[in-house]
């Protein structure tokens, strides 16, 4: 065993690159269909925090995120909207990444589309302002001012659904879908804390230990974390779509690299010590 | 155009990923277009949507104090002083405004949200006591009915009665003391001892002998755990990345789009072999 195990441990690691693609694309292909989802209490919370809302409630999604998170944020925004625009609530979008800017437009009007929203009366996409957390006080002070045009230049204080809303205290609930700062801790540190509305979100992988501090802390409902949380979403308003797909290549994944930490370990000790050994 | 933008992120996304063969002209130049168009992308929104938008349609409007904005501007404009050595010194008044402005809105801020209300969760009481009240027990009680509703007539538990069991098991943990209370009071003891010893790991001022040690030996323990929760979590991130761009060359693999994924695929293979064996003749001839 103790050659077999040498030679592991020396192996190209182009061959474990090799080995997860195929893993992630192999169930793009054939459906496995692996058991196991279902909804964690941070999602189910987010999710009845939309659901119990009175229908015309008035919600901000930010999308403080850019191309290199869509395939985790995208999914969670998608399902976020499309329980949004089916509860008939009106939703105000906007993001704090500048290179989000064109991506977010486009899930914002599909979304929409699906559900016959009309622009200007049920949804607005204002787009981007530079400043961080200085827009986010701009728009506690005056959203018309932070904002004087919506993304493609008509006046925001034209469009009727705008007419009631001036303030940022006026949502009855924020959403911020962030890949990192500025995000949850910015609209919190700026926003909720502040000008006390509700305030949820949902973020990536990478950050989601670190925005569990908030929900525990109550400075936010719930969180939807990574792709897994944009299944569970999914799952909860009965719409699959791409992070349900998703999950049989996380899964896959995972159990490789599971699999490879184990064989690594075991290969150490087995080589250790010994000539040319770990 | 959806074809000639399908090609391109197909082009680029292959560009990036030969990066895993080894570096190499593809790598190069994916790396280089993605800087170059984020700036440009960036120079542009901001030329619309604060230039256009927040200054020259106020100034070129009628509103009566609208010169008020070249104050701002003013002292914006004076970052660019950085450039003629002479004034540069003016320079500072801007940055002055911008460290003021941003240190004065953020120390308060990060104070109260990172430090003094994350202080006051963790000092929760260590057990919670039930909520007696009657409009507890009515919460409870409305949630049971829901829960009973969402279970009649079904053959077997579905989404929808799992979360109205959800919400009656949350509601009852308030009303009384339930098996969830108890796995509430015990996370809130957990990050209580977590906060606590991790405090004591960073506590730098005297040896860590003793219970001193005890305590930082637990800290770490809590770090650890930390540390492999996030790992964990970035394995998965960028495995979902990964199955982004997957599924975005297969969809552009279709005749539709003129099968980018392929043809890029295999015209990459054949170039940088062509490239791997020009490479190995050039080392050759320099061994000999």
């Amino acid at each position: 065993m103790e050659p077999f195990f040498r030679k592991l441990l020396a192996m190209d690691r182009r061959w474990i690159f090799l080995c997860l693609g195929v893993a992630v694309i192999f169930p793009t292909f054939f459906k496995l269909n692996l058991p196991g989802l279902k909804a964690s209490p941070n999602v189910q919370a987010v999710y009845d925090l939309v659901e119990n809302m009175p229908e015309g409630s008035k919600v901000l999604v930010s999308f403080d995120f850019d191309p290199a998170s869509k395939p985790e944020l995208a999914p969670q925004a998608t399902a976020v909207l499309r329980h949004l625009f089916r509860k008939k609530h009106k939703v105000v979008a906007m993001g704090l990444w500048v290179t989000g800017v064109t991506m977010a437009k486009d899930i914002v009007s599909r979304t929409a589309a699906e559900a016959n929203a009309k622009y200007g009366e049920d949804y607005v996409y204002l787009g981007w302002k530079p400043g961080n957390f200085a827009v986010i006080e701009n728009m506690a002070a005056d959203i018309h001012n932070c904002f004087p045009k919506d993304n493609d230049g008509k006046e925001t204080a034209s469009l009727p659904m705008m007419k009631g809303i001036r303030k940022l205290s006026e949502f009855d609930l924020v959403v911020s879908l962030a890949a990192g700062s500025p995000g949850i801790d910015t609209w919190i540190a700026y926003g909720s804390d502040k000008y006390h509305f509700k305030m949820t979100g949902g973020t990536t992988a990478v950050n989601v230990a670190s925005m569990a501090q908030y929900v525990q802390a109550g400075q936010m409902t719930g969180l939807i974390g990574a792709m897994r949380g944009a299944a569970e979403y999914e799952m909860l308003i009965n719409q699959k779509g791409d992070a349900a797909a998703g999950m049989d290549a996380i899964s896959l994944g995972h159990y490789l690299i599971v699999a490879l930490v184990v064989l690594g370990n075991v290969a150490y000790f087995v080589t250790r010590g010994s000539k040319g050994g770990a | 155009m959806e074809i000639v933008g399908a090609w391109i992120a197909v082009g680029l996304t292959l560009f990036m990923f030969s990066f895993l063969y080894k570096d190499n002209p593809f790598y190069k130049v994916g790396e280089n277009l993605y800087v170059g168009i984020t700036i440009g992308y960036f120079v542009i929104q901001l030329w619309y949507k604060t230039w256009i938008d927040k200054v020259w349609d106020v100034l070129t409007g009628q509103a009566h104090d609208r010169f008020v904005i070249l104050i701002p501007v003013l002292i914006g404009a004076l970052l660019l002083t950085r450039f003629v050595p002479k004034i540069a010194w003016m320079s500072r008044w801007a940055f002055a405004f911008v460290i003021g402005y941003g240190a004065g809105l953020a120390i308060p801020a990060t104070l109260t949200t990172s430090v003094v209300i994350q202080a006051q969760a963790t000092a929760k009481p260590l057990v919670t006591m039930p909520d007696r009240s009657p409009g507890a027990a009515k919460a409870t009680e409305n949630a049971k009915a829901a829960y009973d509703k969402a279970k009649e007539g079904a053959a077997k538990e579905d989404e929808k009665i799992r979360a109205a069991r959800y919400r009656y098991e949350q509601s009852r943990s308030v009303s009384e003391y339930t098996f969830l209370t108890a796995y509430r009071d015990f996370t809130t003891i957990v990050i209580f001892v977590g906060v606590f010893c991790v405090l004591f790991y960073f506590f730098f001022s005297i040896e860590h002998r003793g219970p001193v040690r005890a305590f930082s030996r637990v800290g770490i323990l809590f770090l650890m755990i930390y540390f492999g929760a996030s790992y964990g979590n970035t394995v998965m991130g960028r495995l979902s990345l990964l199955y982004g761009r997957v599924l975005d060359l297969k969809d552009y693999s279709r005749q539709m789009y003129g099968f980018a994924t392929p043809v890029i695929l295999v015209l990459m293979i054949a170039v940088l072999a062509a490239l791997h064996v020009k490479n190995k003749g050039k080392d050759e001839g320099h061994a000999a």
